[in-house]
């Protein structure tokens, strides 16, 4: 006797046998498409049935919702055995090599709709979507040299959030995906782990998988830039390691620098132990920047400044407040790569020079310009893909251990935060009745005890602090200062 | 300015309460492995005689590998066989440097060809699934033909243990690849890529 599969179980309880009778040619169809792990294919399977339901529940026929969701829609991807390998990029390279138990590099992105999400929909278009995305659909794997990411054949399911942002994800499973879909009222986030993409990669995949639930909804939405077509072939270019594009420096330099100067309290057992964002509206930030004469970079990193010298430690010596600002490489070589493509730079002041808002602008101003510049950022890319070059005959098993004990001090240790600035995450004007803002969230640092990002969606900026301590100090200043500018910040945040 | 004024706006959902134990539990059981074993240390060296502290903080190694530790990349079921394995085979190696008898050169091997045989069996019995984690089976392989290589060449007493660790090794070599040798060059090229 044939085994009755818990979602044929579903179907017969959720549709009237009339329907079942239309259900069961298009759920044998769907079938036929996967050739995955039973549990896999069950919960395929269930997301199909459950789909259904929830258009059935939302007025429309069967027929149109099997339309909705035609099982072609699927391609061979959840059929055919994939077999694509991708070694991980000069900057991810590090990141496995020094992650442990509660520390990962992980960053999140999330959108916020009008309306409460509807996870059966949900699913179904990240279902979808991931197949434009093989090089998403994978999990990492280790070598004799380097780790590298290989073609994870399973469902990559939505859940609704129960752990802090960026918690670690678990990587160590036969196919364990190296990002996680979670949601949570009106807001659907997208965790990444660092070995996979950046924010701007990140951000593609988030507008495609925004994109592709919208249209399951129902809505008539044309593929816009920085979206991709789920129909489309996934093409080479987006997942090339373009650190080989970086113009090759005859003094390469970047990495290693002083000890920067650290924020006062002690790190929380749990990681991170606050995230707040601060809602800002872009005219009024815009505004206040330029009254300035700067930029909403520069403009934050001065407030930023304000905040951090009030909540460092007060016995630095010559150590100085240094913020990591991340700079998009995509805007000097033409790149299509969603994997990692940025270098960093650094800010940096000393206390006693922070004597005002007025007084450091400009000093910040020319450090972005110079740090920011092509030459400037070239020169960590050519050591970065040196150091890369000098490491790779050395086995993993030796690397492991040494960049997990050094990398805490190369990268948290000459830092004292970090503010990454996504900028404006844009959608075309059909999607704007939908989409209320996205937020961007680093990971926890290791030593740091307050991370930021930046991103904005229309009029809405949402300037984002991690904090890995309780002490209060760094947003209850940067509060009081972004108010003192006019910008009248609304606080979002955890408990 | 009122510093209280900021006012947060929940948006994120409660977590689930834990307790401390149960969230950092792997962190205090290492932390009481650690304990476990400076306090060996100490009271043998406070005690003197034979260090039997590092058999007993080998065996707590050999306790850890086997049913606590989990990698973080490939925590699969070749990975334990072989670890566990190795572990138990550097164990036997350190009690007979300990407490002496000159037993290990024959009873590791022993030991070695079963977890060999445990872990190529499970292999190529389920070679689908467990094709892309067969490093630490490699790297076991290799230990293994290096150690027959070392006995062939006189370096080291070639007896039957020794003479089964090489063929075990040799056989599974071969079977791979005869029966399944495009998905294993595949792989190989993953594994060493530089």
């Amino acid at each position: 006797m044939a085994t009755v599969r818990p979602w044929t179980r579903k179907a017969q309880l959720l549709f009237t046998p009339a329907e079942q009778a239309t259900l069961t040619p298009y759920l044998s169809d769907v079938r036929a498409r996967i050739d995955l792990r039973q549990k896999y294919v069950d919960a395929l399977m269930d997301d199909h049935v459950q789909a259904l339901r929830w258009y059935a529940d939302h007025g429309l026929t069967l027929p149109e919702a099997m339309k909705r969701l035609d099982p072609a829609q699927l391609g061979d991807f959840y059929l055919r055995e994939r077999t694509a390998w991708y070694p991980l990029d000069t900057a991810a390279k590090v990141y496995p090599l020094s992650m442990g138990l509660k520390r990962m590099m992980i960053f999140r992105l999330s959108f916020y709709l009008k309306r409460p999400v509807e996870p059966e929909i949900l699913q179904m278009a990240l279902t979808y979507t991931v197949r434009r995305f093989p090089y998403f659909a994978t999990t990492i794997k280790c070598g004799l040299f380097w780790h590298y990411i290989d073609s994870a054949m399973r469902r990559y399911a939505a859940k609704p959030e129960t752990k802090p942002p960026c918690a670690p994800i678990r990587l160590n499973n036969i196919a364990s995906p190296t990002f996680r879909v979670v949601w949570y009222q009106n807001r659907v986030s997208v965790e990444f782990f660092h070995v996979l993409t950046d924010g701007s990669g990140g951000a593609v995949f988030v507008r495609t998988l925004l994109r592709e639930y919208l249209r399951l909804l129902g809505n008539d939405i044309p593929v816009f830039e920085g979206m991709l077509d789920p129909d489309g072939a996934p093409d080479p270019g987006e997942w090339a390691d373009d650190f080989l594009l970086a113009d090759e420096h005859p003094s390469p330099e970047g990495f290693g620098d002083k000890a920067a100067l650290q924020m006062r309290g002690l790190s929380a057992m749990e990681q991170p132990s606050r995230v707040l964002h601060f809602n800002l509206s872009v005219e009024a930030l815009l505004r206040a920047a330029r009254e300035k004469g700067v930029t909403i970079t520069v403009l934050l990193l001065g407030l930023m400044m304000l905040a951090l010298k009030e909540s460092a430690e007060p016995h630095g010596g010559k150590r100085k407040l240094q913020i990591q600002l991340p700079v998009n490489m995509r805007k000097f070589y033409p790149s299509r790569t969603l994997r990692n493509f940025s270098m960093y730079c650094s800010i940096r002041l000393h206390p006693v020079e922070i004597t005002g808002l007025e007084a450091i602008l400009p000093k910040l101003a020319a450090q972005v310009a110079e740090g920011t510049g092509k030459e400037s950022l070239d020169r960590t890319m050519t050591l970065s893909r040196k150091l890369v070059r000098y490491l790779r005959l050395i086995p993993l098993v030796v690397k492991r251990p040494i960049a997990y004990l050094i990398y805490g001090q190369l990268s948290d240790g000459v830092f004292t935060t970090t503010f990454s600035n996504l900028g404006a995450v844009t959608l075309p004007p059909s999607m704007d009745a939908f989409v209320e803002k996205f937020d961007f969230v680093l990971g926890p640092p290791i030593r740091n005890r307050a991370v930021c990002s930046l991103c904005s969606y229309g009029d809405r900026a949402v300037f984002t602090v991690v904090k890995n301590t309780t002490l209060p100090v760094f947003e209850n200043t940067l509060f009081e200062e972004m108010t003192r500018l006019g910008l009248k910040p609304y606080v979002e945040g955890t408990a | 300015m009122n510093r209280s004024s900021m006012q947060v706006h929940v948006t994120y959902p409660a977590l689930a309460p834990h307790s401390i134990w149960r969230r950092n539990r792997l962190e205090l059981l290492r932390l009481l492995f650690v304990f476990l074993a400076y306090a060996c240390g100490l009271v043998n060296l406070a005690v003197g005689g034979v260090p039997w502290s590092l058999a007993a903080i080998g065996g707590l190694w050999v306790l850890w590998i086997a049913v606590f530790y989990r990698p973080l990349v490939e925590n699969t079921a070749i990975k334990k066989i072989a670890d566990v394995g190795i572990a138990v085979c550097l164990y036997l190696f350190l009690l007979d440097g300990i407490f002496g008898g000159n037993w290990s050169g024959f009873v590791t091997p022993i030991i070695f060809f079963a977890d060999l045989v445990i872990a190529g069996t499970y292999f190529l019995a389920y070679f689908k699934k467990e094709k892309r984690n067969f490093l630490p089976l490699f790297e076991l392989t290799l230990a293994g033909l290096v150690a027959i290589f070392s006995g062939l060449v006189g370096w080291r007493k070639l007896d039957w243990p020794l003479i089964v660790v090489g063929s075990v090794s040799l056989a599974l070599v071969v079977l791979t690849t005869a029966l399944h040798f495009r998905a294993i060059r595949e792989e190989f090229r993953k594994k060493i890529h530089l």
